[in-house]
């Protein structure tokens, strides 16, 4: 999945979770790479997060073609509980602070 | 590798003998450790922490869905039919199974990229050497992809 790197963050269409505090948010991002194949990457959101096919191929298209896709938005523990996921399945998934 | 059947708990799927013992050489075959995988891009101090909680989780779990398939594929039942390539094999996998089979493969593909320099595309040089060591590592990956893509089209099917 060849893709470019340097772009502005794309609009979030994600799971969203509610903070009932001021904890900081962090974001689950996966990049673009060129060797999981794209029928994976969707299998894989499917998988993950229970996303619809629809759902999954949005976001792996936009890992394609815009180089990442933010996949998720949360507390520090779930944004890295789904990171270690994404990683069991080898997706280059990481986790960043929400700006 | 044909599916014979599938639904909520799981698949049955058809192995010639040459295809079960290509996936067990697979998943018994010694790699390289995958290089490390980064938990953060754009802060240190997250990859730093996340690391912490990451060590050799990865690599573990890695190990342990190669050992259980191993036993998934060896237990394959030896099927009634027989065709030009010998006797058929039925592997029964639980949902499960099927996505630590899915995980493994990608996982030796990925590991077999590694080793290869990460080339972009993926795609055997015109000039690769039979005796060359990368020979290995393209097998691997082509094997690996193949099965991986046969899982997919007939799990997740347009």
């Amino acid at each position: 999945m060849p893709g470019i790197t340097e772009l502005p963050m794309p609009e979030v269409d994600v799971e969203s979770q509610t903070q009932s505090t001021r904890e900081p948010e962090f974001v689950v991002i996966v990049w673009d790479d060129p060797v999981n194949l794209m029928p994976y990457v969707t299998h894989v959101f499917q998988q993950v997060f229970g996303w619809s096919r629809e759902k999954a191929q949005r976001h792996m298209l936009e890992v394609h073609e815009q180089g990442r896709s933010v996949v998720f938005r949360s507390g520090f523990e779930k944004a890295e509980f789904y990171v270690h996921a994404l990683q069991k399945y080898s997706l280059t998934a990481t986790l960043e602070p929400a700006s | 590798m044909k599916l014979l059947e599938t639904d909520d708990e799981g698949s049955l799927w058809m192995l010639s003998s040459r295809e079960r013992g290509l996936l067990i050489t697979l998943f018994t075959h010694p790699m390289a450790p995958r290089q490390r995988a980064r938990m953060s891009r754009n802060s240190e101090a997250l990859e730093e922490q996340c690391q912490a909680d990451l060590a050799g989780e990865l690599e573990d779990h890695s190990q342990q869905i190669r050992a259980q398939l191993v036993e998934v594929v060896v237990d394959a039942e030896q099927a009634d039919s027989a065709d030009d390539e010998g006797h058929e094999w039925v592997m029964s996998l639980t949902r499960e199974d099927g996505e630590a089979f899915l995980q493994a493969l990608n996982e030796l593909r990925l590991r077999a990229w590694e080793q290869l320099g990460k080339p972009n595309p993926p795609e055997v040089p015109e000039d690769l050497s039979e005796d060359s060591p990368d020979v290995l590592h393209w097998w691997t990956l082509g094997i690996a992809s193949r099965f991986q893509s046969k899982i997919l089209s007939a799990t997740d099917p347009e």
